[in-house]
């Protein structure tokens, strides 16, 4: 019976996020193409993750925000049926690649359903979000929250994990994470369909990706899996933008840039980081015109500002986490900033670096990019990303506060897990260099 | 043709290298044939940090609930050396509904100072852990 319950909430989660307003109408009757129904579906998680994360601010219960949230599914199907585009929706011609990608999500459901355990931070943050959202409190009643690290942090991943928990047919916690892992399959996903290759080595490599970087420890509630899902969906964006900067990058480009990254903003503080290295290597290095870069560094900067003024209004915290950065004197950061401080950082940085498949699979491409004329070029963005997070990283951990070997044991792994789908952005540059036969 | 087979037979290598890894099959079965309690319980007990009637005490915690149909939280008194996170989302409630008028102990032992008089012992496992219900009379 749970089975069967765990088969429901895939096709609940299949069924929602197909169902959107079309992204433009040249496409609604195009989206037996495999990548245009990508991209109509990658827009309608955003469009649906930001809707019901601006539900929340108006201080509802999940109740009315699911009932909100229905109405609108309902209403997009209904104008679905109207133009007459549902079968394009629903029947996947040529989308043998979804049949398995969600297969995939049925393997990941039951490792989830199976091992049940959920992390330390976890236990002491994220679950007692969740339950303030499940019981029926709003963004206000998160103030009843014990104090101390952790309790103001950004609650995306709480709110989602509490809304598809109360409503699913499975009726324990686990069951609100199945939808980290439906989103994680559909991340890789996209990073996959960048790839120019047959549909058969398309599955190959989603297998592979999620070999590489599945573990059941990252969906024990903690959100740094979010993260790395949001991560994968704005590498996949932005090198799309990229690649399109000679041409017109389209708006549709720019407002799911907005929603990825406001998304980032609501899930963890690093998100806030994240999103604004992107953006400003966008504004800075890309191609694309004034105004666009405007609305795009301007919007994301608006999204953090309401966030700290929503915080404000209903009286928690946006400050960094309190637990473990406490005093930012310049006597405090110069007495914090040692040699002996710096090769502990350094020792477990790279011994953490190392363990990331990912960024092993990167590093390769990247050295053998040297022997393959104008492709180091082309990661000319990715670059700045990588030097930019590594100097987070780095800062983050020489300006703690608490024991810094304890922090590193316990914290660096996951941010590097978090970032580390922008490494395979190489891979999949490097691949389509390549002749390879498919 | 021959490419095909060979993409095939690839295929089907990983997918298959990928459900063994992860233990696909025997987690499948044992999710068709245990029920969530079970297998909750058994992840605790696997899990470092926790165990059945030790340390965090997940199983023993999540017993109760389920023997007494408990729906809101107990006070969970932990007396283990090491501090221990209380586990008191496995109730579903709310951080702040808690009731006091029952009481779960973990890692209880006898040079522990806890005044049993006031409590009716509900339930005991192996004189460490027990789930308490306030007799009418008992004071704080």
């Amino acid at each position: 019976m749970e089975l069967i319950s765990i088969l429901l909430q895939l096709t609940v989660f299949v069924l929602f996020f197909s169902i959107g307003f079309p992204i433009n109408k040249a496409q609604v009757n195009n989206l037996n193409n495999r990548s245009k129904f990508l991209e109509q579906l990658i827009f309608n998680i955003f469009i649906q993750l930001n809707l019901l994360l601006v539900l929340s601010f108006f201080n509802i219960s999940i109740k009315l925000i699911f009932s909100i949230y229905l109405s609108y599914l309902l209403i997009s199907l209904v104008y679905l049926i109207k133009i007459n585009s549902i079968k394009s929706f629903f029947i996947f011609k040529n989308k043998l690649l979804y049949y398995f990608a969600y297969s995939l999500c049925l393997v990941i459901f039951i490792d989830i359903a199976y091992s049940l355990t959920l992390e330390w931070d976890s236990q002491k943050f994220w679950i007692y979000k969740t339950l303030n959202f499940y019981n029926d409190g709003t963004i206000q009643s998160l103030n009843n929250l014990p104090p101390g690290d952790g309790a103001n942090y950004p609650y995306l991943g709480s709110l989602l994990w509490s809304l598809f928990w109360k409503f699913s047919f499975i009726p324990d916690e686990y069951s609100g994470r199945l939808l980290y892992g439906f989103l994680y399959i559909i991340s890789l996903l996209a990073i996959t369909e960048k790839l120019n290759t047959s549909i058969v080595y398309k599955m190959i490599f989603l297998v592979v990706f999620v070999s590489l970087s599945y573990q059941y420890r990252y969906f024990g509630g903690d959100q740094d899996i979010l993260i790395f899902i949001l991560i994968a969906f704005l590498s996949v964006v932005t090198h799309d933008i990229y690649k399109a900067s000679t041409k017109k990058v389209s708006n549709l480009q720019i407002i799911l840039l907005i929603l990825i990254c406001n998304s980032l903003i609501w899930t963890k503080p690093e998100g806030t980081v994240y999103a604004f290295i992107m953006i400003s290597i966008i504004s800075l290095f890309f191609k694309i015109e004034f105004i666009k870069k405007f609305y795009l560094f301007s919007s994301v900067s608006l999204l953090f500002i309401l966030q700290i003024l929503l915080y404000k209004y209903y009286g928690l915290n946006v400050g960094i986490n309190p637990c473990c950065w406490t005093d930012f004197s310049v006597n405090s950061i110069i007495s914090k900033i040692s040699i002996e401080r710096i090769l502990v950082i350094s020792q477990y940085f790279f011994y953490s670096l190392f363990k990331s498949p990912f960024f092993i699979l990167g590093l390769i491409c990247l050295i053998s990019s040297i022997f393959v004329k104008n492709l180091i070029k082309n990661f000319f963005y990715i670059y700045f990303f990588i030097i930019i997070n590594f100097s987070f990283i780095f800062t983050a951990y020489i300006l703690s506060d608490l024991n810094l070997v304890f922090m590193l044991k316990n914290g660096i792994d996951r941010l590097f897990y978090g970032s580390s789908p922008i490494y395979l952005l190489i891979f999949v540059e490097y691949y389509n260099s390549q002749k390879f036969k498919n | 043709m021959k490419i095909l087979n060979l993409k095939s037979i690839l295929f089907i290598s990983f997918v298959l290298i990928f459900l063994n890894n992860n233990n696909f099959f025997k987690k499948f079965y044992l999710v068709l044939t245990q029920d969530y309690s079970y297998r909750f319980s058994k992840a605790y007990i696997a899990n470092y940090f926790s165990g059945y009637c030790e340390k965090e005490g997940h199983g023993y915690i999540h017993a109760i609930k389920e023997k007494y149909n408990i729906n809101t939280s107990p006070k969970i008194i932990n007396f283990d050396n090491k501090r221990r996170k209380i586990p008191y989302w496995i109730f579903y409630n709310k951080f702040s509904k808690i009731d006091d008028q029952q009481v779960i102990l973990l890692n209880y032992n006898k040079k522990n100072n806890f005044d049993f008089d006031k409590f009716l012992i509900v339930d005991n496992k192996s004189n460490k852990c027990f789930y308490l219900i306030r007799k009418n009379n008992g004071t704080n």
